[in-house]
């Protein structure tokens, strides 16, 4: 049991009065540790982060996310001639649906517990200033996701180029970079690198293939040996 | 409009066709955060720091969740996500197993017609910092020497 009555005594307080204040001092003392722990265990929780990201007591946002995570596959076959794989059958996703923006918000909504007219303008707004942004050359790093960014494509340029285009240009004694210029530039891209947490999410996931499309290609395989045969 | 930085870098990689040759890159600054991103968004509304904190976390893991379950996404001013595999090739449908040809799985990101507009009205740059800084300090050089003499 804490006991402050030193403290007290020390303050002026009677002995009398002690017993009472040291009850109320408990108590706030009680209050405030109960407060603490319910936060860390909301941040658990919840994944909040109340810690900076590279402190170990870091929250991801992602942890502790339990996936189920199962991607359709379907199967198509190579029909590019000029291609080395020709004829060759390969995979690829078969995408359920395309989430729109409202929906996105609907789920975020109830995921968060928050107004969902608030969640749309949060979203909005992000989304637009992250445009801007890019632009200006910053690239937006999305804590649990990954980071956007702007690429570009140049042409390339060798020494030789160079001199054709500058004869003053002396490779041994000039420094290069000071005639290259940004008209080599042609065209930028968005990229987009996933964190280490969604690159685990990627690999956790699994594959599930449409046995009825499967069967129906496997039977139009099967004909086609049978008619060549004879 | 926006103005890209853009520095020259050699290829280095002595396999390459391209060994040698000179390239732009872009030059990048420090990665903002999305508390950085949502600061304005505090100033228009009267939504609170930590709410909006809170809503891109829950937006962000919404959009992980349906990433992972096979759903592509629409992201108004930048594009479409979307999760891609690559897979090996097959020579029948009968010998094609996705557990085993499947080799990895990406994220796609498509950008729509806006981003694209926006990025082919940038302009580019020549900026080399380590360049710059050498000249300033042998310009310094110069300029004591001239001093001194």
């Amino acid at each position: 049991m804490y006991n402050a009555r030193p403290l007290f005594t020390y303050c002026g307080i009677p002995f009398f009065q002690q017993a009472q204040y040291n009850c109320i001092f408990v108590f706030f003392l009680y209050i405030q540790l109960t407060e603490f722990s319910v936060r860390n265990l909301e941040a658990i929780v919840s994944h909040r982060t109340f810690a900076p990201e590279n402190s170990k007591h870091h929250v991801s946002p992602i942890k502790n996310f339990k996936l189920m995570a199962k991607v359709k596959i379907s199967i198509y076959q190579n029909r590019n001639k000029k291609s080395k794989n020709y004829k060759q059958f390969y995979g690829r996703v078969k995408h359920n649906s395309t989430i729109e923006p409202d929906t996105l918000c609907a789920h975020a909504a109830n995921d968060s517990g928050i107004e969902e007219a608030k969640v749309a303008i949060v979203f909005e707004g992000v989304l637009k200033q992250m445009k801007e942004q890019l632009c200006l050359g910053h690239p937006i790093t999305l804590d649990g996701m990954g980071t956007f960014k702007i690429g570009i494509s140049s042409e390339g340029v060798s020494t030789e180029d160079v001199q054709r285009r500058y004869p003053q240009f002396d490779p041994e004694t000039d420094d290069i970079r000071r005639y290259l210029s940004a008209r080599q530039v042609k065209s930028a891209h968005l990229l987009f690198n996933p964190s280490v947490e969604v690159k685990t999410l990627l690999r956790a996931i699994k594959f599930e293939t449409d046995k009825t499309e499967w069967a129906s290609l496997m039977a139009i395989e099967q004909s086609n040996t049978n008619t060549e045969e004879p | 409009m926006g103005t890209i930085r853009v520095t020259p870098v050699q290829n280095k990689i002595s396999t390459s066709i391209s060994y040698g040759k000179w390239y732009m890159m872009a030059k990048m600054d420090q990665p903002l955060t999305v508390e950085e991103l949502g600061s304005h968004i505090l100033m228009d509304s009267k939504i609170e720091r930590a709410q909006v904190s809170e809503i891109v976390r829950a937006i962000l893991r919404q959009i992980n969740e349906l990433l992972c379950n096979g759903h592509a996404i629409r992201i108004p001013h930048l594009g479409i996500l979307k999760v891609g595999v690559t897979s090996t090739g097959a020579d029948t449908v009968s010998e094609y197993n996705a557990n085993t040809n499947i080799k990895g799985v990406h994220i796609v990101l498509l950008p729509d017609k806006e981003i694209k507009d926006e990025l082919a009205k940038l302009h580019y740059e020549k900026f080399y910092y380590k360049d710059a800084h050498a000249e300033m300090l042998a310009l310094d050089a110069a300029e004591a020497e001239e001093g001194n003499g």
